[in-house]
């Protein structure tokens, strides 16, 4: 059983959020187990040509990237898979910054349509 | 477009019966013998130097065919735009057939029968290695084209000819494919994914870097969580896993949840190449770069590892029940031999293992996460130490903290993660204090930092708890098996500014409790 805690929007009101940050925070249901995996997934729509989203710790630790590779004239975004290392959890809490980066602009909080679910997932050791 | 009998419509295929190929599409027993061919990693001063020097001939000669020749290089690069899964279960098995297909061709018109495709590994590599600056494997080269005008006045008779020749088969992908399912719609696009010389790729001779972000992606921490995903495929639903090869879609056009490797390390490094600009890499022209078939030879050779390492541990490396005849069974109708024909082996499934092209590949990061054949061990539980906390205040002359006695065994197990975690009792005036951790393995040692804590975001009031991984090697010093009584001290890191001058004044907070964990 996979168990999942969502955060819509990225920067809607209901989670814990400072939005002019674009820090959300996020909770498993459990502390992970040894091999449990946990993982963020993060639904985007479409960023600018040669933008990508950074998705870090609040601390600044980077977690990974979503750099879009879709056909020419796609309008759609995608559903990227991020590993979350459990020593970034805090009393079972991840508190995430994303920011929009491109080159020749300054670093951004993503709009509310660049980013729209980000989930994080506890997957069981055991199936 | 060459003959392309073999490959079923999809309503042939959706009207055959389910049975259809389910056993034809597992693969073959793993031969006793080991593979005719080795992919080399780049960099190995072990690699042959005629690897790259037949690699170059190779695209020599297919730079030099003409452009209605299908092998010519430039036309075989056009495949990618007609027929790759992106964000589906089928994107590595359908990269795995393109490399291999590529790998006989050059094979056969360089000359080299021993020939294989070298691989990028960079996760130990996190840069263009030197030597894919190197005449032809360098698209700026001269004998590349140099600009789009060029390309169209030599190519756009070519392609209406290929439209004009597409199988009914064929039409169906690209029918799922738009702008691609016509001529016009082809060159529409085109326009966007063709660079012009000097910038046909980003990262140069003197900037060969991957950037700080992508080596995050790149990174071995990334590649073990990749390697640790159980499943194949996930069902493709939202917030459901998207598993190793990433989810389950309708039709290998369609889009799913990326997995993390596609997600992190290649969808990274395709957009890195650019260097901050635009480059073939960074686009779905991406094959025009002869490092496209180093980048996804390395996530080729990781699939090869996630198999290894499922069938070590007693799980399937493919998908299972009835999703192993929908996945095997989805057909790519695209690919060409080497002497320009179209191949029979049409489906997914013909591909599920390197054995189809008879190749491995030289060791590389991630290998060590194929664990030795044999019983499937139970999962020990976490082993967790409670620190007898001997000074609470924090901040006092008396440093805050404790200490607790670990074998020293569960501190020198390779590959476990060990972590200090640390309780504060926080108030509200605590937002913003930062603090470091000390660990000492007695005896004596000077401590180190293990890690800092930061009170971040809104404020907390209660218990709230902070892990911080344990330096290396804290078992060494350990004697003869024995207990290391780890010293574990909380220490204000001073000059952050209070937002008010109550929080100033406040005192900080109070250490509860610490506990060592090795999992």
């Amino acid at each position: 059983m996979v168990l999942v805690a969502t955060c819509l929007g990225g920067l809607q009101a209901g989670v814990s959020v400072a939005q002019e940050s674009g820090v959300i925070e996020l909770s498993v249901p459990r502390s992970p187990g040894r091999d449990d995996l946990v993982e963020l997934q993060i639904a985007t729509g479409p960023l600018p040509n040669g933008a990508r989203l950074i998705v870090m710790t609040e601390q600044g630790q980077v977690l990974g990237a979503v750099t879009p590779f879709v056909l020419p004239g796609t309008a759609a975004g995608a559903t990227a898979t991020i590993p979350v290392p459990h020593t970034a959890l805090a009393d079972r809490r991840l508190r995430l910054r994303l920011q929009v980066v491109q080159p020749g602009a300054a670093a951004r909080v993503p709009r509310a349509d660049e980013v729209r679910r980000v989930d994080i997932i506890l997957v069981p050791a055991k199936d | 477009m060459t003959d392309q009998r073999h490959c079923l419509t999809r309503r042939h295929l959706l009207g055959a019966s389910a049975a259809l190929v389910a056993a034809s599409a597992l693969p073959s027993p793993a031969s006793a013998q080991a593979p005719k061919f080795r992919r080399w990693e780049i960099t190995d001063p072990a690699m042959p130097p005629r690897v790259l020097a037949s690699y170059k001939a190779g695209i020599r000669k297919m730079l030099s065919l003409p452009p209605t020749d299908p092998r010519n290089w430039y036309r075989n690069a056009m495949l990618h735009l007609f027929d790759c899964p992106h964000g589906n279960w089928w994107f590595l098995v359908w990269h795995r057939a393109y490399l291999g297909w590529l790998e006989v061709t050059l094979r056969d018109l360089s000359g080299d029968p021993e020939f294989a495709l070298p691989y990028w590994d960079w996760t130990k590599t996190p840069r263009v290695p030197a030597a894919m600056f190197d005449d032809v494997l360098d698209p700026n080269n001269g004998a590349f084209i140099a600009t789009f005008d060029q390309f169209k006045a030599q190519f756009e008779p070519v392609v209406t000819s290929v439209y004009a020749s597409f199988s009914a088969a064929q039409k169906d992908v690209l029918a799922l494919r738009q702008p691609f399912d016509t001529a016009a719609g082809f060159w529409s696009v085109m326009p966007a994914v063709f660079f012009n010389q000097p910038s046909a790729r980003g990262l140069t001779l003197t900037n060969p870097d991957l950037d700080s972000d992508t080596k995050a992606t790149v990174a071995i921490n990334t590649v073990r969580s990749a390697l640790r995903t159980r499943l194949f495929a996930g069902s493709g639903d939202p917030q459901q896993p998207a598993g190793f090869q990433s989810g389950k879609a309708a039709n290998h056009s369609a889009d799913s949840v990326q997995g993390i490797l596609e997600s992190g390390p290649h969808n990274n490094v395709h957009g890195a190449m650019g260097g901050g600009g635009g480059a073939f890499m960074a686009q779905f022209y991406s094959p025009v770069d002869p490092i496209f078939f180093l980048h996804h030879g390395n996530l080729d050779r990781l699939w090869d590892v996630w198999a290894r390492r499922q069938a070590a541990q007693g799980r399937p490396a493919l998908p299972q029940g009835a999703d192993l005849a929908t996945w095997s069974n989805e057909q790519f109708c695209f690919f060409g031999n080497a002497q320009g024909q179209a191949v029979s082996q049409t489906k997914a499934g013909d591909y599920a293992t390197t054995a189809i092209f008879d190749y491995d590949y030289s060791p590389g990061s991630g290998e060590d996460m194929v664990p030795a054949p044999g019983p499937v061990a139970a999962a020990a539980s976490p082993q967790v130490f409670d620190a007898q906390v001997t000074s609470a205040s924090i901040g006092m002359p008396a440093a805050a903290g404790g200490t607790v006695n670990v074998p020293a065994a569960a501190l020198q197990s390779a590959g476990t993660p060990r972590v200090a975690e640390v309780t504060l009792n926080l108030t509200h005036d605590d937002q913003g204090r930062r603090f470091r951790v000390l660990v000492s393995p007695g005896g004596g040692a000077a401590p180190v930092a293990a890690g800092a804590i930061t009170v971040f975001g809104h404020p907390h009031h209660g218990p709230m708890t902070f892990t911080v991984p344990l330096p290396d090697n804290l078992g060494a010093a350990a004697a003869g098996g024995a207990d290391v009584p780890l010293d574990i001290r909380v220490v204000p890191i001073g000059g952050v500014p209070r937002a008010t001058a109550a929080a100033a004044a406040a005192p900080a907070p109070l250490v509860s409790a610490i506990r060592v964990r090795a999992d």
